[in-house]
């Protein structure tokens, strides 16, 4: 057992002792104080395994701490502490608790030794994350948030079936590499795959996260992703599908993210394509991919908690988050300070020189190369083209800049900007990608493998700056043509939106055919009871179409003389016999 | 003074630099090529632009209120 308490029930307590505190102010150092105690904690705490509790026969391992579990649950304590700078302004202390419960669930699952432990705080954080959706308090948000968390109702149930076939077939529940092969395995990978928003899993990822809070959404993009790429990176090492879905993901979130009008879901798109990077990385599965999808997360949560920041900033003072509606306001002339950290932000992601998307993502690139894999390699790299062009030229030139606004837009917009406890956030979380980026040794001490990386070799520093430069050169002339267009974008969430409806209609139809075929039958049916009821006189008037109502058969009435009997015998009677006579 | 204002220039500029651009290790073929980073990123981002627009026009962009 360890001194230390477990960071994630740091958070827990956090979260239910945070509504009895009645002061704004209390209230405001309270939740500042959450981190910092979890990253004590965290410093506090060494290699190995503790909070191990036995339970009916079960042993549950809370605390397996590594180097990889540190390193994810730094970077999670991390942005927790920034978001809470960001979200001090808040009042909402519903949306305060859901938010420390969902980072402390992603803590539980970052340093979970045992299958049962992760499914557990794997449930905890889909519920609370669903909370930060549903506290937008908008009709928007609250379906968004029912169909984000059905799906990952779904994504669990099919993880907990993973765990009890690899459970039944291999009898250990410790959470460590897997065997990848049999059902067990592949269901626990598909339930990791949808919280990795891997395509054609991933739509629940753009159709919730613009939907959440301001403040909610930056918690949001660092956890759910992020967490599942731990637990590959822990569980799935170098399995080689993953290098194809990874990598056909980065450019599949590109070219979403081009066409996109809404500022919140074009980065939304771009959390798709970065986490592709990190799912090649465990695909590929060298120790300098492997690095790199680690360092890759580190990084990628700072930089879009920051881009998720500037865009929220934008939406918090002018309440629009659609470029057709914010183009030509000239917002830069009013938000230059939040413009300023948001482009620190979009060079981050595009990985310029001197930011931290520089010193991890080449890592997953260099190592596809060293594999000599070509495709892979070039749609890493046209996936760095598309990030570039989407996050830091055409959304900022659609957002801030332009000259008129255009038909859609709002004649006026408020601008100024954004409260300073959200422009203290962006700044430091702009100084952690700067400091990362120019001193990456903070981040690679804590790699899980040795680094013999180094990011700032000449030919890789020239070349990111010549594609980066030629991608701005080709939007310069083309800019005109990448006008945002006020439309929407269908994905694979068409399939449960659209398709199950268009299912559902197609079920009621054919229950109505069920229902009218049954009644003609009946109908038939009840025709021929009718009918039966007198033989002859239905006969006569079917056939020969005299007049008159069915009457009940009466004996005396309608019964013909024998002679008309004796006759039909006479003539069967003798054609027999013609037969018989003639054939015998 | 006007042609450093004007980004074909620079640009032109920048090319002409970039046939001088050091080796670094070699994986692939194309990076003995001293311009390949520059092609491929002028014509990737040409690519990609018109591919995301011809995909969104064919096949997945409707109007907002699709979903209502």
């Amino acid at each position: 057992m360890s001194s230390a308490i477990h960071p994630g029930l740091i958070f827990f307590v956090g979260a239910l002792v945070l509504p009895l505190l009645r002061q704004r102010s209390l209230k405001q150092v309270f939740l500042l104080c959450v981190p910092v105690a979890a990253f004590v904690s965290l410093y506090a705490v060494g290699a190995g395994e503790h909070w191990v509790y036995d339970f009916i026969g079960y042993k549950f391992v809370f605390g397996r701490v590594d180097k990889l579990s540190l390193c994810f649950g730094y970077v999670f304590v991390l942005v927790t502490f920034l978001g809470m700078i960001y979200a001090l302004h808040v009042r909402d202390t519903l949306q305060h608790v859901a938010t420390l419960f969902h980072a402390g669930a992603a803590l539980g699952v970052t340093f979970a030794g045992d299958l049962l432990s992760l499914f557990l705080f794997w449930e905890i954080m889909a519920l609370s994350s669903a909370f930060v959706i549903w506290c937008q308090r908008s009709d928007a948000s609250l379906k968004a948030g029912f169909r984000y968390l059905i799906v990952h109702l779904f994504g669990g149930a099919a993880l907990l079936a993973g765990i009890i076939m690899y459970a039944g077939e291999t009898g250990t529940t410790v959470f460590t590499r897997m065997e990848f092969g049999g059902l067990g395995s592949y269901l626990m990978l598909f339930g990791i795959l949808i919280n990795a928003a891997v395509p054609p899993f991933h739509p629940w990822l753009p159709d919730a996260y613009p939907e959440a809070t301001v403040t909610g959404a930056v918690f949001l993009t660092a956890f759910t992703t992020k967490s599942a790429i731990y637990v590959l990176l822990r569980a799935f090492p170098g399995v080689e599908i993953l290098v194809y879905m990874g990598a056909i993901m980065t450019v599949y979130g590109v070219v979403y993210a081009i066409i996109e009008n809404d500022i919140r879901r074009l980065l939304a798109y771009h959390i798709v394509s970065q986490v592709g990077y990190m799912v090649c990385g465990v695909g590929l599965g060298t120790e300098l991919s492997m690095n790199g999808s680690a360092a890759h997360a580190f990084c990628h949560i700072l930089y879009k908690a920051l881009l998720f920041m500037g865009a929220g900033a934008v939406l918090e003072v002018t309440g629009r988050r659609k470029m057709t509606e914010l183009y030509g306001h000239q917002l830069y002339k009013y938000m230059p300070i939040c413009l300023t950290f948001y482009l620190i932000g979009g060079f981050a992601i595009s990985g310029a020189p001197l930011l931290n998307g520089f010193t991890s993502k080449p890592m997953i690139a260099i190592a596809a190369g060293e594999l000599h894999r070509p495709v892979i390699y070039l749609l890493l790299h046209l996936a760095s083209i598309g990030t570039f062009l989407s996050t830091t030229l055409k959304l900022p030139y659609g957002t801030w800049f332009g000259a008129k606004p255009g038909e859609n837009a709002p004649a006026t917009l408020k601008k100024a900007e954004p409260p300073l406890n959200m422009l203290i956030a962006m700044g430091m979380t702009a100084f952690a990608c700067f400091l990362t980026g120019i001193y990456p040794k903070v981040l690679y001490d804590i790699l899980p493998y040795p680094v013999k990386y180094n990011p700032f070799a000449t030919y890789t520093v020239l070349i990111t700056l010549q594609l980066l430069i030629f991608t701005a050169l080709a939007f310069y002339f083309l800019r005109s043509r990448l006008g945002s267009q006020p439309k929407i974008s269908l994905d694979t969430d068409w399939f449960y939106r659209k398709g199950a409806a268009l299912f559902l209609d197609a079920c009621t139809g054919v229950a109505g055919a069920r229902l009218v075929l049954q009644e003609s039958v009946t109908r038939l049916v009840r025709w021929t009871t009718h009918q039966a009821q007198n033989p002859i006189q239905a006969a006569n008037r079917i056939i020969l179409g005299k007049e008159g109502g069915i009457v009940p058969y009466d004996a005396n009435r309608h019964r013909h003389a024998i002679g008309l009997g004796v006759m039909y015998f006479l003539i069967l009677f003798s054609l027999f016999s013609i037969v018989f006579l003639a054939y015998r | 003074m006007q042609v450093l204002k004007d980004p074909k220039y620079i640009a032109a500029f920048i090319f002409i630099l970039s046939f001088f651009t050091p080796t670094g290790e070699i994986h692939f073929f194309w990076e003995r090529l001293p311009v390949f980073e520059v092609l491929f990123g002028f014509f990737g981002c040409i690519v990609l632009i018109f591919f995301s627009k011809w995909f969104g026009k064919l096949l997945v962009q409707r109007d907002e209120n699709y979903y209502e």
